[in-house]
């Protein structure tokens, strides 16, 4: 049994400096973003007179790269891609997984053991080996990409949400759900479901971090977007062989995306404090 | 003091003034109120409340394991030579682990699934250097031999190991030590019926064989009645009633403590009549009225008690903080035989 | 169908068995030859040790488990459990915290079983069922951390309560809590059985709740029936050594009032 003074003392929970600093982040990114689609000049604009300038020269605060593209457009509609992706594959990915790992879980059996044999499989492939291919064969487009990063991303989703429903399957309120008549669908959908929400969403918060490392990682390898996609990995790419020279055109690029993945990361560690349970004083 | 019943002076535990609260921000909420008691080596002391009473702080404040942002204040002394002011780290470090043992409710939480018992036994003590491995597998195999475990399970894993056994095993590590005190937290909750009396006994026997003073923290006065010598009752961070188990029992001198007796079910209860029931429920730390704790509750309540917080009436070494207490030769015992 | 004494037989149970099948083919009898009837405003206590069955048998009894042998007949016809329908038979279950889904409130809960009411119909109704235990109705649209562990089983009684049940499973109802709630619990079912009529099958282990609750008594001992008497004659004297032991060993734990 709880001691009541534990529920007591885990009952008041300190605001969280995590999300407030990821709200920070969010907001300074959703400005620079705005702005990017508002105000600033096209991205893929060349002004070969200003290439190279640094930043805080005139008309270009972070200054220019090679072919006088400016460096503070770019990032902001590099930003905006790696939102759209990250969204996109997070959304797809989250919902193939679940359902998938509602299915295993719920029904179990031959079924389970099927969907199993999916996600190893899709385990033993190399992610690395499979974007190359298929960059190879597809050609590199947006769609492309967020469909392969989908197919390799919803493995999470599926095994996490698999175990939960498990465990919450064999929980008494489920069996007095199906004493009072509940049918199947509202089992899964009233009350499982409902559990492995908060897991879903800690685990995308994650996701979306790791999938704009990947969509810079692969258009910096140039497996990825390209312009006239405007891709923070692929500026970076290039202003590479000028480092000594123009240390911005890699090192901006490179603040913003670390910036995006830690506002995303903070946004996890702060979800996934909100949700955890009770602690008991006793057990 | 009140519970010795003829041990020596300075054996065992005792407790004075201890008070728990809770600090979150400039935020104080007080858990325990004020508990003083003393366990004589040698012999059991029954803590008995209902969940939220603070028996489970009290102990545990005893055993200087609080958690986070909850403090304790008080004093310790556990035999001659060893004292502690609760609020002092230092002084408490120096009894921790070494002076008073503890037993939780689920004794197989209570071991690393991924290690062997016998290593996780001698674990403890190893590190502080209290024995060599060697010594410690001896004592731990004497311990387990006295407790009615077989050497042999030493190098089983918990997950082997049923209910009762693990709940010895974890009366062994905590015995490891030499420990003066011993606390059980709710030890046979977790455990079948049939297994509870044995476990019960055994925390018995360690009293009287290791000369150790054994709390045993416990919302049921049956298990209570029949192993311990003293009695606490607590109620809503106080001591409401304490003294010797049979005179407790036999003419309780607190309204509460007699309303928990006719509550109880027995197998030689009336069948099929409703049992006597404590009307409404304990008040949340927050709501603790400032008098008499009980009051809101209680059925012989009269001006005074919402007035004045009653003191510890004492006769001889049964005590009851109750306005009426020790008025009757029956205490209020009437409540009991009205079942 | 009524048996001799005029009441109506809800609960028929006979000749169940039940077999585990491990994996690597070890089998499991978890319950052998079963077989007792319990009629309407009855209570039958089902004791024994752990792993004796009798959660086993609640199980099949409340139809969340088929038996591999047998059959068990309430009202009559065979129990089977349908979608879309609340079962005659409902439960009470031993952990109340386990029993409600921690992310609905309780009135959703309680309502489970109210498939074709209207909303309006719905609430009115759990008002009423949340009185009928003793609770606040106001309070149905809390969460079930906001109550207490007794106030939480009565929450699984309204729930129960609500499917209208002929037979009331109880598995334990009262060992998670403490002992003064424990006294309200039980009461609570006194009370209901006498007002609703259910038949009531009790498991414990605890021969001095069943004292209380129980009108006849059944020991189960590793799977098999051991014993199966009225409750004044089990508690006087028991035929089966087993039972008197079992009745020692909790006399040994209960109040000794001296």
């Amino acid at each position: 049994m709880r001691a009541r003074a534990g529920r007591w003392v885990m009952r008041w929970r300190p605001s969280n400096p995590s999300m407030q600093a990821s709200a920070a982040i969010f907001v300074a990114i959703g400005f620079v973003v705005v702005a990017g689609i508002v105000w600033l000049p096209d991205p893929n604009q060349q002004n070969l007179e200003a290439a190279f300038s640094p930043p805080l020269s005139a008309g270009h605060i972070l200054g220019t790269d090679a072919l006088g593209r400016d460096v503070f457009s770019w990032i902001a509609s590099g930003m905006r891609t790696a939102l759209i992706v990250s969204m996109a594959v997070v959304f797809a990915s989250a919902v193939i997984g679940s359902i998938i790992g509602l299915v295993a879980g719920y029904i179990g059996g031959a079924l389970d053991a099927l969907l199993m044999r999916l996600v190893d499989l899709q385990l033993a492939v190399p992610p690395i080996l499979l974007f190359v291919t298929v960059a190879v064969v597809v050609g590199s487009s947006l769609e492309s990409l967020v469909v392969l990063l989908s197919a390799v991303g919803w493995v999470p989703y599926a095994r996490v949400v698999r175990s939960k429903i498990l465990s919450e399957r064999e929980r008494s309120y489920v069996a007095a759900a199906r004493l009072a008549g509940a049918t199947h669908r509202e089992v899964v959908f009233t009350h499982l479901a409902r559990s492995a929400a908060s897991l879903i969403v800690v685990l995308a918060s994650a996701h979306a971090g790791f999938v704009i490392l990947w969509e810079s990682g692969l258009s910096f390898l140039g497996l990825g977007l390209q312009p006239p996609l405007v891709s923070l990995g692929f500026i970076i790419a290039l202003g590479r062989q000028y480092l000594m020279n123009a240390w911005w055109v890699v090192t901006l690029p490179g603040t913003a995306i670390v910036l995006l993945v830690l506002a995303f990361n903070l946004l996890g560690d702060a979800l996934r404090d909100r949700f955890s349970l009770d602690v008991g004083l006793v057990e | 003091m009140i519970g010795v019943t003829g041990a020596e002076p300075l054996s065992g535990l005792e407790v004075t003034r201890l008070s728990v609260h809770a600090q979150q921000g400039t935020v104080k909420t007080l858990l325990v109120d004020d508990v003083s008691f003393a366990a004589p080596a040698g012999q059991t002391v029954g803590i008995v409340g209902e969940t939220g009473a603070g028996k489970t702080l009290t102990v545990r404040a005893v055993a200087g394991l609080l958690p986070l942002r909850v403090h304790a204040t008080g004093h310790l002394r556990i035999g001659p030579d060893a004292e502690a002011d609760l609020d002092s780290e230092s002084a408490m470090a120096r009894i921790r682990g070494k002076k008073v043992g503890i037993v939780l409710q689920n004794p197989i939480a209570m071991f690393d699934p991924l290690m062997r018992i016998g290593r996780q036994i001698i674990e403890g003590v190893v590190l502080r250097k209290l024995y060599s491995a060697d010594r410690a597998i001896e004592r731990a195999a004497a311990l387990f031999a006295s407790l009615g475990l077989s050497e042999l399970v030493l190098d089983l894993y918990p997950h082997q190991l049923s209910g009762g056994m693990s709940q010895r095993a974890a009366i062994a590590m905590a015995l490891m030590s030499r420990p003066s005190v011993l606390v059980a937290d709710e030890p046979t909750t977790a455990l079948d019926a049939n297994l509870r009396l044995e476990v019960l006994s055994l925390l018995g026997l360690v009293a009287r064989d290791f000369d150790t003073s054994v709390i045993l923290v416990s919302h049921d006065l049956g298990l209570v009645s029949h192993v311990c010598d003293t009695v606490v009752v607590m109620y809503a961070g106080r001591i409401l009633e304490e003294g010797p188990t049979q005179d407790v029992l036999r003419t309780p001198q607190h309204p509460y403590t007699a309303a928990l007796l006719s509550s109880s079910t027995t197998l030689d209860a009336t069948p099929r009549r409703r049992l006597s029931v404590i009307p409404g429920q304990p008040p949340e730390p927050t709501d603790w009225p400032a008098a008499c704790v009980f009051e809101p509750r209680c059925r012989h309540r009269f001006d005074l008690c919402a007035a004045r917080r009653p003191v510890l009436h004492v006769d001889g070494s049964h005590a009851a903080a109750c306005h009426l207490a020790f008025g009757a030769p029956a205490g209020f015992r009437e409540d009991v035989e009205r079942r | 169908m009524t048996s001799d004494s005029g009441a109506r037989v809800e609960v028929d149970v006979r000749a169940v068995s039940r077999i585990f099948r491990h994996r690597g083919g070890k089998e499991q009898v978890a319950l052998k030859d079963v077989s007792f009837q319990l009629q309407a405003g009855r209570t039958l206590a089902i004791v024994g040790e752990s792993g004796a069955g009798k959660s086993t048998l609640a199980r099949l009894v409340a139809g969340l488990d088929n038996p591999s042998s047998g059959a068990i007949l309430i009202e009559g016809e065979r129990l089977r459990l349908r979608s879309g329908v609340p079962s005659p038979v409902q439960m009470v279950f031993q952990d109340p915290q386990d029993a409600l889904d921690p992310r609905l409130s309780v009135g959703f809960s309680v309502a489970e079983p109210l498939r074709r009411l209207s909303n309006t119909q719905r609430r009115q109704r759990v008002a009423e069922l949340m009185s009928l235990v003793g609770l606040n109705p106001s309070r149905m649209d809390e969460r079930p951390g906001a109550f207490s562990g007794g106030q939480q089983q009565r929450i699984v009684i309204a729930r129960a309560l609500a499917a209208a049940p002929r037979v009331l499973v109880c598995d334990e109802p009262t060992s998670a809590v403490d002992v003064s709630v424990q006294a309200q619990i039980i009461n609570l079912l006194l009370d209901l059985q006498s007002s609703l009529g259910f038949a009531c099958l009790l498991v414990t282990h605890d021969l001095s709740v069943a004292r209380v609750l129980a009108d006849e008594v059944m020991v189960l001992r590793a799977g098999v029936v051991l014993e199966h008497t009225e409750a004044d004659r089990f508690f006087g004297m028991p035929q089966a050594d087993y039972s008197r032991q079992l009745l020692t060993a909790i006399r040994g734990q209960s109040l000794a009032l001296v």
